[in-house]
């Protein structure tokens, strides 16, 4: 798979605060990109530069091939985008608005706009400034998906809207997902996790980690460890780097397994604790690896600040 | 050019009450011009100020539409052409704000009797005026959608726009007004261009904004503060027929023909400076544009007085290839008192313009205008001023000498400056300029219906300098009256 969106070194200063530091950024063709991370991170910063509506202090980024600063006409038709702060143009009606855009795309299918209109109930006659904010994401996102494009790229749409407006936009998405590559920020996990192929986690303006999910899940296990006997080595013994989180009672040691694999992970527990009543590996949910992940960078700031 | 017209018929859908707004208010502005030349009450400016209202709330709308600050507008995401999107805007420029008052303009001056043919060079170079002059709202438009801003800009536009028209009114060097009028309304079509390129191509907002701010400083320096010789220089670079006054000489006279004063803000000497020029070609007269001087003492202080200083030039009476021309300069007080009784030394440099070839029409003396030489309509009031001329000329006043007479008596001089400019059209909305004159002028009352409208062309800007020694201040400054702000006149001969 080739990267639709290929971004370098991106730095973003808003005078001296560095939002991006460096981000590295790499999106598959065919991907359901999830860019995860706390509020501040930087996402919507790297998409708005990704959309040229930002311009990098530094750095490179390419979109479908272009550089990101050239982005024009030729590219932006194959590409939509929905943002949650996105000022649409309220005094046009849902009708006037799909109209109006629809010179501006080669590519536009009138068969896929009905679809989209009657898949997500679009009122028609009524004007923008008229509509519920779940309900004009809706509006946006078939404004954006009717010309079928190679990219949709969205920042937090599902921000503030009820859970049936968010399942209906997914639905709306993952339609368009074997034809579409899609990146999509949200800092609401949950939703994420229900469809992305692709994960990437950004935090203080660089890419923590970025993986398929199901490597990211497969690799990611909340282990617990039941001992009969207090564990021959010393807790403060420095632990293997993939274990995240240690925490220990007189009888019970749990870690999180951040490179998860049966046999491997069970061999290093006995090597270190010995004979061993009961390990249990449970999987983790998206939202659990990332605390865990970002707990564990405060953790490490912390101590190479000290 | 398919995505402009479609940006364009969205704009259009957007703002069809507005626009269809503008174009009432330009047909109203066209329709209080039916009621005749004699309503001198000028309504007219309502439906004026209210079109230029118009106009400035459909720029404030039409260009954040697609709002070139920020980074939330739909559109910027949306694959615009920025060629298609600014020529979308230009074009309903055009429409909806160009195209009306062109209508307006040509109905109005058809309906005064002006024909097309004499008046479309006029017409289009007003066109271009008031385009040039919208520009700049655009393009400062696109540097924000705050509505304060919005405000502020076009309270600067009215400003603007109050001054170019203020530039037809009378005042000092006002024939050469049009010289830093021009300059100015250039460097700031020059900005506005840039800015508009720079913000449709690249969305600079920033770097725009400093362009604007320098620009606005720029224009008005260059409209405040143009220096009056470099204007005066322009003009005379223009003339054809410079070798015309290659006789002509400049003198101080003490033959007083007319002593005037006019109240001054600050406390300062008056001199009354009776000027010679001597040598004028036959079948020219001469007009002063500017007069500037300097004095010199015997013990080397020196006091120039620029044009602002000798502002007051008034042509007086003269023989045959001679003139006078009456001018009143401000000195101050401490110079004059230091060498009252004392000769100074005096050097000045005196602008004039050479007027010449007249040509006359006699037309009958009554409410309907008749055709006079050089595109002007001549009419009287019979029943409010019998003896007064209105004269009135489509896009400007022509830059002739226009002068009225009754049978045998003097003619009179309509009265306002005569702007130099060479440009077929001013600056402004109304397409006519109507000035009047009393074509009587001394004598018992003249029995005949006829007048002699009379035009001189000016055939030479030129400049003469001249040098008189042993002058004695004190001649020309009596009586020397003082005038000091919001204190009872007070008057004081030395």
């Amino acid at each position: 798979m080739s990267g639709l969106i290929c971004a370098t070194d991106l730095v973003k200063r808003f005078r001296s605060v560095r939002v991006l530091d460096g981000l590295n950024l790499t999106v598959a063709e065919g991907s359901v990109f999830g860019l995860a991370g706390p509020n501040g991170a930087g996402k919507t910063t790297t998409i708005k530069i990704l959309m040229n509506i930002l311009r990098p202090t530094s750095g490179h980024a390419e979109v479908l091939g272009v550089d990101s600063r050239a982005l024009g006409p030729e590219t932006l038709a194959n590409i939509g985008y929905v943002s949650e702060n996105q000022e649409l143009p309220e005094w046009m009606t849902v009708e006037y608005l799909l109209a109006y855009l629809k010179p501006f795309y080669p590519t536009w299918d009138n068969a896929r706009a009905a679809q989209l209109i009657r898949q997500f109930d679009l009122p028609l006659h009524r004007q923008l400034r008229h509509l519920s904010r779940g309900m004009r994401m809706k509006v946006a996102l078939a404004s954006s998906l009717a010309y079928r494009p190679r990219l949709l790229i969205m920042d937090e749409p599902f921000s503030g809207l009820d859970p049936l407006m968010r399942e209906d936009l997914i639905d709306g998405l993952l339609e368009s997902a074997d034809e579409t590559t899609i990146l999509i920020s949200s800092h609401d996990l949950a939703e994420i996790e229900s469809f992305a192929s692709h994960i990437g986690y950004l935090d203080r303006g660089r890419l923590q980690l970025s993986e398929e999910m199901t490597s990211l899940t497969a690799r990611f296990r909340e282990v617990e460890v039941i001992v009969d006997s207090p564990p021959l080595v010393p807790l403060d013994r420095p632990w293997p780097a993939h274990w995240l989180r240690p925490e220990t009672a007189p009888a019970l040691i749990r870690f999180v397994e951040t490179h998860f694999d049966a046999e491997r992970t069970t061999a290093e527990i006995r090597q270190l604790f010995g004979d061993v009543r009961n390990i249990s590996a449970s999987p983790m949910p998206l939202r659990a690896i990332f605390v865990t992940l970002a707990r564990n960078a405060l953790k490490t700031d912390g101590s190479q600040a000290a | 050019m398919r995505q402009m017209w479609h940006i364009f018929k969205k704009d259009f859908r957007y703002l069809r009450y507005e626009a269809t707004l503008v174009w009432l208010f330009a047909s109203a502005f066209a329709a209080m011009h039916l009621r005749g030349p004699h309503d001198l009450s000028n309504a007219a400016w309502l439906p004026e100020v209210f079109l230029f209202m118009g106009v400035a709330a459909l720029i404030g709308r039409v260009v954040p539409a697609e709002a070139i600050p920020g980074d939330r507008q739909f559109w910027i995401t949306r694959p615009y052409r920025w060629k298609s999107l600014l020529g979308a805007k230009v074009l309903f420029l055009i429409v909806f704000v160009n195209l009306p008052i062109f209508l307006a303009q040509i109905c109005i001056v058809v309906i005064d009797g002006f024909s097309l043919g004499s008046i479309v060079a006029g017409l289009l170079w007003s066109q271009f005026l008031s385009f040039a002059f919208l520009l700049p709202l655009v393009a400062f438009a696109t540097l924000s959608t705050a509505k304060p801003f919005q405000l502020i800009l076009f309270g600067i536009a009215a400003a603007v726009w109050g001054l170019a028209v203020s530039g037809t009114a009378a005042g000092p060097l006002s024939g050469v007004a049009w010289v830093s009028q021009s300059i100015a309304l250039l460097a700031l079509f020059v900005t506005a261009i840039s800015i508009l390129l720079l913000q449709y191509k690249s969305r600079r907002t920033a770097l725009c904004r400093f362009l604007a701010a320098s620009g606005i400083v720029l224009t008005a320096s260059l409209f405040v503060a143009m220096p009056w010789p470099v204007a005066l220089a322009v003009q005379s670079h223009l003339s054809k027929q410079t070798a015309l006054g290659s006789a002509i000489q400049i003198g101080l006279s003490h033959n007083f023909d007319e002593r005037f004063w006019q109240p001054q803000l600050k406390p300062k000497v008056v001199l009354h400076l009776p000027i010679s020029v001597q040598g004028i070609p036959d079948g020219t007269e001469v007009q002063p544009d500017a007069l500037a001087l300097s004095l010199q003492s015997s013990d080397g202080r020196q006091v120039e007085l620029g044009a602002v200083n000798c502002s007051n030039l008034k042509r007086g009476s003269g023989s045959a290839g001679a003139a006078t021309i009456s001018a009143q300069c401000l000195l101050d007080p401490s110079f004059y008192h230091a060498q009252n009784g004392r000769p100074v030394t005096l050097r000045g440099s005196l602008y004039f313009t050479l007027f010449g070839n007249a040509r006359s029409q006699t037309i009958p003396l009554s409410n309907e205008p008749s055709n006079a030489p050089d595109g002007l309509q001549c009419y009287t009031d019979t029943v409010r001023a019998e003896w007064d001329v209105y004269c009135r000329s489509a896009f400007r006043w022509p830059a002739r000498l226009v002068y009225a007479r009754l049978g045998r008596t003097d003619a009179n001089s309509f009265t306002q400056f005569v702007s130099y400019s060479p440009f077929p059209a001013s600056l402004n909305i109304d397409p006519i300029e109507t000035r009047w004159a009393s074509a009587y002028a001394s004598g018992p009352p003249p029995t005949v219906r006829d007048v002699t409208i009379i035009v001189e062309e000016p055939l030479a800007h030129l400049r003469r300098d001249f040098h008189v020694d042993h002058v004695q201040l004190d001649q020309f400054a009596n009586p020397t009256v003082y005038v000091t702000p919001y204190a009872p006149l007070k008057s004081a001969i030395q």
